[in-house]
């Protein structure tokens, strides 16, 4: 194990404050991190040290012991001491359960990323703070991996999956079902009444499995709604349009207009004009979690003029342009 | 009640509370970095990496846009180093 200069590392003095050494880490860290140097297994040593005499220069505590350790190791050396046979017994490890590390790259994740299973730190500095339990506090009392860094597998939750599904307005009004396919396995979902384009459902724990005992993720169905030539949806409001012949709007009558639960006929008074709208009140969609209650329904009036008059028609359209002028 | 038997293939997609929360950013900050181009939506396994590799950089002082030149360049020299790998391969044998 060979003693480590960490000041020498990041290059500053031995009375350097906090924001020296910070500075100097940033700067060194800047040219060498594996982040900046992809596939350079020399950065990356480097940078492995700047990191290691970052952590311990930046930590008053770790400052301290390491500061204090150097005079003994330096004392021993000018004795003739063979670095082999150094006695580490009153400095390792510190207490039992273990000194708790905090990296600065310190989750799981990034350490995989930049050192893929590679020990972040030296012999020297696990021989004189101990292992270190990949950013979190290592189980107590578990004591420390000798000769190197072991990573302890953390429960990690499963990932979120996120799938689309397109149902039909009637679905989206009554409510569906869909059966997914996912690992050989077969899901079933319900989709509410008075789901959306864009409204999420959240399946708990169908998602990636976790890692390590941890949970596993969710799985979101997105849904789409499919256009329906019927109807402009807005909210838990449809808007359709009627189509009344002439004679209907003149006189009054009824009108089949289409809802998404089935067609129903609508009292025309007398004189509708075109583009007039009728509300169905309740006749939209269920609302979200509260399918009890329903938005409206707007019919707008598309008078129908008739195309072709047969002569006998003709003459009584003449006769009633006649009669409106002379009463005006 | 209608019934349906439409059998969905599942992607490999991660949603963006969930990329926040495994690549220690904020929800915010991750659609600030898909707004910005660093990452694609929908959010990929891939990217989470990437994302992660963003929060470094900038913890190392460095801005955005020094980040995008970073990563601009990582790509470039990944790319290179693969042609060197086929080169040497094609030498050896």
């Amino acid at each position: 194990v060979e003693y480590k200069d960490y000041y020498d590392i990041l290059g500053v003095s031995r009375d350097a404050d906090e924001k020296e050494i910070k500075r100097a880490f940033r700067r060194m860290a800047r040219k060498h991190h594996p982040d900046v140097n992809p596939g350079d297994s020399e950065a990356e040593d480097r940078f492995k040290e700047i990191n290691e005499a970052y952590e311990v220069l930046s930590d008053p505590e770790k400052r301290q012991k390491y500061d204090q350790f150097g005079h003994a190791y330096k004392d021993w050396e000018r004795r003739g001491g063979q670095s082999g046979d150094f006695n580490w017994g009153q400095w390792g490890g510190g207490a039992p359960g273990g000194q708790r590390v905090n990296v600065q790259y310190g989750s799981p994740e990034d350490l995989q990323d930049l050192f893929g299973d590679a020990s972040p730190f030296s012999d020297f500095f696990t021989n004189l703070f101990g292992g270190m339990g990949g950013g979190g506090a290592a189980p107590g009392g578990a004591g420390r991996p000798r000769g190197g860094y072991q990573r302890q597998a953390r429960p990690r939750r499963g990932q979120d999956l996120e799938q689309e599904v397109e149902i039909s307005l009637e679905e989206a009004y009554h409510g569906s079902t869909r059966l997914l396919q996912k690992d050989g396995r077969r899901l079933q979902v319900k989709i509410p009444p008075g789901a959306a384009t864009g409204t999420r459902i959240r399946m708990a724990g169908e998602g990636g499995p976790g890692a390590a005992g941890g949970q596993a993720g969710d799985l979101y169905l997105r849904v789409r709604v499919a256009d329906d030539p019927r109807f402009e949806r807005e909210g838990a409001d449809l808007h359709t349009t009627v189509e009344v012949d002439l004679y209907t709007a003149v006189l009054g009558g009824k009108a089949r207009v289409e809802t998404p639960s089935g067609p129903v006929m609508l009292t025309i008074p007398e004189g509708t004009q075109n583009g007039q709208t009728f509300r169905l009140k309740g006749k939209g969609m269920p609302r979200l979690r509260q399918p009890e209650q329903h938005g409206d329904l707007y019919a707008e009036v598309e008078a129908q003029l008739p195309e072709e008059l047969t002569p006998r028609q003709r003459e009584l359209f003449q006769s009633l342009r006649d009669l409106s002028q002379e009463g005006s | 009640m209608t019934e349906q038997n439409g059998i969905e293939e599942i992607r490999e997609i991660v949603t963006v509370a969930s990329a926040a929360r495994r690549s220690r950013l904020t929800i915010t900050t991750v659609r600030r970095y898909v707004h910005r181009g660093l990452v694609e939506e929908p959010i990929t396994e891939e990217d989470l990496a990437t994302l992660r590799r963003v929060r470094r950089l900038t913890g190392l002082g460095i801005n955005l846009a020094g980040v995008e030149v970073v990563l601009h360049m990582r790509r470039q020299i990944e790319a290179l180093r693969a042609e060197v790998d086929h080169l040497r391969a094609l030498i050896d044998s």
